[in-house]
């Protein structure tokens, strides 16, 4: 008797789905009270699907798995907070694994053709082992923050469909008893499921993403030789001024005179131009806007700007001097394109209503092509550039902030938008 | 009529804006009036509040321009102030008194037609727009739109919280945001529209307005409002 009541729960269906299903729904924020509705979620739904009758039955299609699969997503409603779209997601994910689990069981089974107790010490074994390791190379890898691969439509039908021809295969096998023939379509049949979750957790994506995030952060790697280079540079070059001041100092005291003073004044004046106090509060910005402060000058380039450094602190050092770097740098590129008049370049570091505002405007006569809200790069070689703009979304989104470029009035615009708090 | 108010010291630039204002008008059908003073004192003892627009150099004799726009910003934070100076180092702590932007000298005319292009629409925004509501239990008020802080629905009707008090009418939200499309409001939770110009401080899961107010901001509405937020610092300079 204790048998048979061990039996019918660990080969219950329903039950096997829903834990499944609750391996990727832990992932998920909580709701209030969270122990006893999930145990009342547990006790309600299993008391709903045991008394679920035949009636769903069609020659050998059997339509009870889809059905109990969905009543095992609506229970799990009362535990998280999530949307529908997040609980098809793991409802389709939790029939994967329970299918493995189930296809692993039967294959063992088969192999040791055992029975009683034994037979079921394998059974809930084989989906034991089955789940953890579900759990620990897919659903570790489920963050509700990032639901754009959950939400995508095309996905989940895709996935969905899958998930309907593994059920009908899966069926259709039950109806032939044949022990040899059954190995091996369970074989594929878990090479199926497995497939869904790979679809769904975008492994192949993952990789093209891998790269590309190579490619900007060997960037950010060069912008950090570069910022070292140019801090030396500009700490050399100051010195050199200041030695250079002294020494015409001690020229100009033999003698005296008006003009004298006023020539001493304006060589000084000139040789001074480097040590031109550019204290921002931040020393990527100052190490930048004196470096690319040289270059706009010999281009007469006017770079203006008002910048509070301080703000940025959240920031790393090379964060920082790669996404000030790549807006400056956009902006110097498209300027000396422009007629030497009207080239301009405004930044600005401030704090507007709460929120970090880094803003960049410069002159731009002819509206640039926008492809993903991203410009398209004017260059011919296209493979190695426009990864300037790229880098500075990946910057900014790294801390949590939005990025915005667009042309208006002749001016073309970025904008990096950062709330407090990061 | 935009009343702009030109603090400078040097009269051939006096004369150079001169000219660029008329041509500007002209051009954009925008009347506009300048005034000039020779420093900073002398504007700040004659200070207008109708200017919607302050050009401060930033070397004069007396009061420096950085000084007098520290001081008019003390007295008037409503008022756009934009640095007009060769030295483009000083214009770095224009953050302390909100500086819209800043020119170098010499400046082309097509810079300043640009620059005021740009900076009309947020100059004329200034303009405070009333909205008339219809309070439940009979009444109307008036109520403009800056002294609005955040709105709130429950059911059919709507919480217009303002500095003034709050006000109760029956309305969606959807009715709500459609009447202040464009004018810088967001949803920070579906049953909350807040005035972005209220707020004070973002952080990663409230919004704080003035008055002390917190406000939850939801985990899915986020890059949304951040996003809002970023459009209506784009069209309020």
């Amino acid at each position: 008797m204790p048998y048979e009541i061990a039996r019918s729960i660990v080969t219950f269906f329903p039950l096997q789905v829903y834990f499944a299903m609750s391996l990727f729904a832990f992932r998920f924020p909580k709701r209030s009270l969270f122990p006893l509705r999930y145990i009342a979620s547990v006790a309600l739904y299993t008391l709903a699907t045991w008394f679920i009758p035949n009636i769903l039955v069609v020659g050998w299609l059997d339509l009870k798995y889809i059905v109990i699969l969905c009543i095992a997503a609506i229970f799990h409603f009362p535990c998280f907070r999530w949307n529908w779209k997040d609980a098809l997601f793991c409802a389709l994910a939790g029939y994967s694994v329970q299918h493995i689990g189930f296809s692993v069981m039967m294959i063992c089974n088969v192999q040791f053709a055992l029975t009683g107790w034994a037979y079921l010490a394998v059974y809930l074994s084989c989906f034991v082992a089955v789940y953890i390791l579900c759990a620990l190379l897919f659903a570790r890898r489920l963050n509700p923050e990032e639901s754009g691969n959950m939400h995508n439509s095309h996905l989940l039908l895709l996935v969905g469909i899958t998930v309907c021809i593994t059920q009908i295969l899966s069926l259709w096998l039950n109806a032939d008893s044949n022990l040899v023939r059954e190995v091996l379509p369970r074989v594929y049949s878990i090479g199926g499921s497995l497939l869904v979750l790979i679809v769904q957790f975008n492994f192949f994506r993952e990789t093209e993403l891998e790269q590309k995030n190579l490619i900007i952060e060997q960037l950010m790697q060069q912008r950090n030789e570069q910022f070292a280079m140019s801090k030396e540079n500009i700490d050399v070059i100051n010195l050199k001024c200041h030695d250079l001041k002294k020494d015409l100092d001690l020229l100009l005291t033999v003698g005296d005179g008006a003009a004298r003073e006023k020539l001493k004044q304006e060589l000084s004046d000139s040789i001074m131009i480097y040590d031109s106090e550019v204290r921002t509060g931040n020393e990527a910005i100052d190490v930048l806007l004196m470096d690319r402060g040289i270059y706009c000058n010999k281009n007469n380039i006017k770079l203006s700007y008002i910048v509070d450094g301080k703000l940025l602190a959240f920031m790393d050092t090379a964060d920082v001097f790669s996404l000030i770097g790549n807006m400056l740098d956009n902006a110097i590129e498209r300027e000396v394109r422009e007629e030497e008049g009207n080239r301009i370049i405004t930044l600005r570091v401030v704090r507007r209503n709460g929120c970090i505002y880094v803003h960049t405007e410069n002159y731009c006569s002819s509206p640039l092509r926008f492809a993903g809200g991203l410009p398209v790069t004017t260059k011919s070689d296209k493979t190695a550039h426009g990864y300037g703009t790229q880098s500075i979304r990946f910057v900014a989104e790294k801390y949590g902030g939005v990025v915005g470029m667009y042309s208006e009035n002749d001016y073309f615009n970025v904008d990096v938008l950062f709330a407090f708090g990061n | 009529m935009l009343k702009i108010a030109f603090v400078e010291d040097q009269e051939e630039e006096t004369a150079k804006m001169q000219e660029y204002c008329t041509r500007f008008s002209e051009e954009s059908g925008q009347p506009i009036a300048l005034d000039v003073f020779s420093n900073g004192l002398q504007f700040l003892s004659a200070y207008d509040p109708a200017y919607r627009l302050v050009f401060f150099d930033i070397e004069m004799p007396i009061l420096n321009g950085m000084e007098a726009a520290k001081a008019l910003y003390e007295m008037d934070k409503s008022v756009a102030i934009v640095f007009y100076t060769n030295m483009a180092k000083y214009a770095i702590k224009g953050y302390e008194v909100g500086a819209l932007d800043f020119l170098v000298k010499p400046v082309a005319y097509s810079t300043f037609r640009a620059k005021m292009k740009k900076w009309l629409p947020v100059l004329l925004s200034r303009a405070q727009k009333d909205i008339v509501l219809n309070v439940v239990g009979g009444g109307v008020v008036k109520v403009a739109v800056g002294e609005i802080r955040y709105i709130e629905s429950a059911k059919h009707y709507l919480i217009y919280h303002t500095s003034q008090g709050d006000y109760e009418t029956r309305g969606t939200m959807g009715e709500a945001e459609e009447q202040l499309r464009g004018d810088g409001f967001s949803r920070s939770i579906s049953g909350c529209l807040v005035n972005l110009a209220a707020v004070t401080k973002v952080e990663k899961d409230t919004v704080y307005l003035r008055g002390g107010v917190a406000l939850p901001l939801a985990r899915l509405r986020k890059k949304e409002f951040m996003e809002d937020f970023m459009n209506y610092f784009r069209t309020r300079g």
